[in-house]
């Protein structure tokens, strides 16, 4: 039986966890979703987790320097994007810093279960 | 209500010299970023747009109606803010979003490469070789954006008044320079560039508006404003959707009158699988080039059971970011073709780029449920129709494209024509010039044969008697004809030429 993987959702929006939460738990996967960066970051520093969804703007922390602190402290952690404000130069930058894919929205929760479903078979390899 | 838009290679150096050259000048300093922002603000899935760029993904029909509603916001918001007073714009290729405005100066701003690449590495914290990649690949995305809008190419030259080269010339000495080239007189409004400005504005709150309401929003349409009056042309398969329109344009500011009428110029090309890359295709661009006609495609898909159905391809709800934090419903995707090879988004794709996409559909059943369909469906200018029941032997497939062909042609009333046909019949090639001169000499020799011996035709024709009359009478009615067909082969041949026909 494949491990169950534990997936962090950061988006200051707090629809986006509530819609996003029960979507990506279909699969079984644990889903902690977090509207706070600095608190997503002190959660990430007690447990990391495989797979990180992170909004771009957010109040405060960014989710460009959440990317750079989650591979700082889990390299194996793969760490997806999800913006409405996407240009190319935002997508480039994060993909150059290390992140494992871009989504934007509006998208469907079946799009992001793709890219984790990617992500995964990656984890697992 | 003069207009600068600087194309910038490094977005810092392009923001500085926009801010340097709108402070010398007065005017308000416009950014994409902040245009990108309300757009996206407003609904407009930007990052969509910019994310299928990004990926190399291929342009559905709902990206291609995105993408019209983003090059409408743009274009609507420097107009309304070049109205109250001048603008510097920097971004991409913003000039190419006012179109017919003359006065516009186009300014591209270049960087080092090596510079920007030491930037990036600094600004990102990024290695060299990442800074590196990263650059190039963002240069790419914006050939590729400019590709995608516009069908241009970025780097051409001739699409820009200036270059600025950051590399040798400081902000401050190319805002000096700018500030004076903006000056001349070919780079102010006049009378007429003011209207076509009003023009530009009132078409693009047309089109924000129908994309923004709800019911109008899938309609494909094209919105044109002279002096105020606005006429929207749709496509036939939105006729049930159009009624509406006029309510959701009512009371916009500047509109003297409303035209609202379906287009006439519509091919429809029917094919069981598309390639853009075939003869035939090219020919059908040219022709709809020529007619100014959208091309809807039809994919026919050979049900020998004969059951049928059709599918309109779908149109996702866009959703408004504040509802649902952009997370949409999952909802069953309709099926793909693109593993099937039917070719329907490149070829959608290669129309877009040439602007004459029109609507996608799918209809599955045998010919006679097709002929059906499509009998009762609104009007096309013109039906082609390609490769269609490839599961059939080479035999019964030639012979029902034919009875589909000779149904259609039947029941629409319409040109309905093979793609083999294409050509001879509306373009221009060898065998036309062949038949041209052909007809060009007999219509020659034909004229001077009457007129060498006219004296003798006069007699022959106003002989006495009863019996030479009634020759006469024969003989002229049977040579009318064939002077008929001589002339009129060559008049059809050479206003086919002229494109006239």
């Amino acid at each position: 039986m494949e491990k169950k993987l534990r997936i962090m959702v950061i988006d200051d929006e707090n629809i986006v966890g509530k819609r996003l939460k029960p979507a990506l738990e279909k699969d079984g996967d644990t889903v902690e979703t977090f509207e706070e960066p600095n608190k997503a970051l002190e959660r990430f520093g007690e447990a990391p987790f495989d797979i990180v969804v992170t909004d771009i703007r957010m109040d405060g922390i960014d989710g460009l320097e959440v990317l750079e602190q989650v591979l700082a402290r889990s390299a194996k952690t793969k760490v997806i994007i999800i913006t409405g404000y996407a240009t190319v130069e935002v997508a480039r930058e994060a993909l150059a810093k290390g992140a494992f894919d871009f989504i934007a929205k509006p998208f469907k929760p079946g799009d992001l279960r793709a890219v984790i479903e990617k992500a995964a078979r990656e984890i697992r390899a | 209500m003069q207009i600068i838009c600087i194309s910038r290679e490094s977005v810092r150096y392009g923001r500085q010299l926009a801010e340097k050259l709108a402070q010398k000048l007065g005017y308000a300093c416009v950014s994409r970023e902040e245009l990108t922002d309300l757009a996206t603000a407003q609904g407009i899935p930007v990052g969509k747009i910019e994310t299928a760029i990004l990926k190399r993904q291929n342009i559905s029909e709902q990206l291609a109606l995105d993408m019209d509603r983003f090059k409408a916001f743009i274009s609507a918001s420097l107009c309304g803010r070049a109205i109250s007073g001048g603008i510097v714009y920097h971004g991409r290729t913003g000039h190419l979003v006012l179109p017919g405005l003359t006065h516009v100066l186009r300014v591209r701003a270049i960087a080092d490469f090596e510079e920007r690449v030491t930037m990036n590495m600094r600004r990102m914290n990024l290695a060299w070789e990442k800074a590196r990649a990263y650059t190039e690949d963002v240069d790419e995305d914006r050939r590729r954006w400019a590709r995608f809008m516009y069908n241009v190419n970025w780097d051409n030259p001739a699409l820009y008044d200036i270059t600025i080269n950051s590399a040798h010339l400081s902000v401050e000495n190319s805002a000096t320079l700018l500030t004076q080239m903006a000056q001349l007189p070919e780079f102010q409004p006049t009378p007429a560039s003011r209207r076509v400005v009003k023009d530009l504005l009132l078409g693009t709150r047309c089109r924000l508006a129908l994309g923004k309401d709800e019911r109008t929003r899938d309609i494909k349409v094209t919105v044109s404003v002279k002096d105020g009056d606005v006429s929207v042309v749709y496509l036939p398969r939105h006729a049930r959707q159009a009624p509406v329109i006029p309510s959701v344009l009512e009371g916009l500011e500047g509109m003297r009158s409303l035209v609202c009428t379906v287009a006439t110029t519509n091919i429809l090309y029917i094919q069981e699988r598309f390639d853009p890359q075939t003869e035939s295709f090219g020919h059908l661009v040219e022709v709809a080039e020529k007619w100014n006609a959208a091309v809807e495609l039809l994919r026919l898909v050979d049900d020998p059971e004969g059951s049928e159905r059709e599918d309109a391809e779908p149109l996702p709800a866009t959703g408004a970011p504040a509802e649902t934090g952009g997370i949409l419903e999952d909802s069953p995707d309709m099926p793909d073709c693109e593993d099937q090879g039917c070719g329907v988004p490149e070829t959608l794709q290669r129309l877009i780029q040439v602007g004459r996409a029109g609507a996608v559909r799918t209809l599955v059943g045998d010919g006679l449920a097709v002929a059906g369909k499509l009998a009762r469906a609104e009007q096309y200018s013109l039906v082609v129709v390609g490769d269609v029941f490839l599961s059939r032997g080479a035999a019964v497939r030639k012979r029902l494209k034919r009875d589909l062909v000779s149904l259609l042609n039947e029941q629409m009333r319409i040109p309905v024509i093979g793609t083999e046909d294409l050509k001879e019949q509306y373009l221009f090639g060898a065998k036309q010039w062949i038949s041209m001169v052909f007809y060009a000499a007999a219509t020659v020799l034909l004229y001077a044969g009457v007129f060498y011996f006219q004296e003798g035709i006069l007699e022959f024709l106003a002989a006495p008697g009863t019996t030479r009359r009634i020759l006469s009478a024969v003989v002229v009615g049977a040579f009318a004809p064939f002077a008929a067909i001589v002339i009129g082969g060559f008049a059809h041949n050479a206003l086919k030429l002229v494109k006239l026909e």
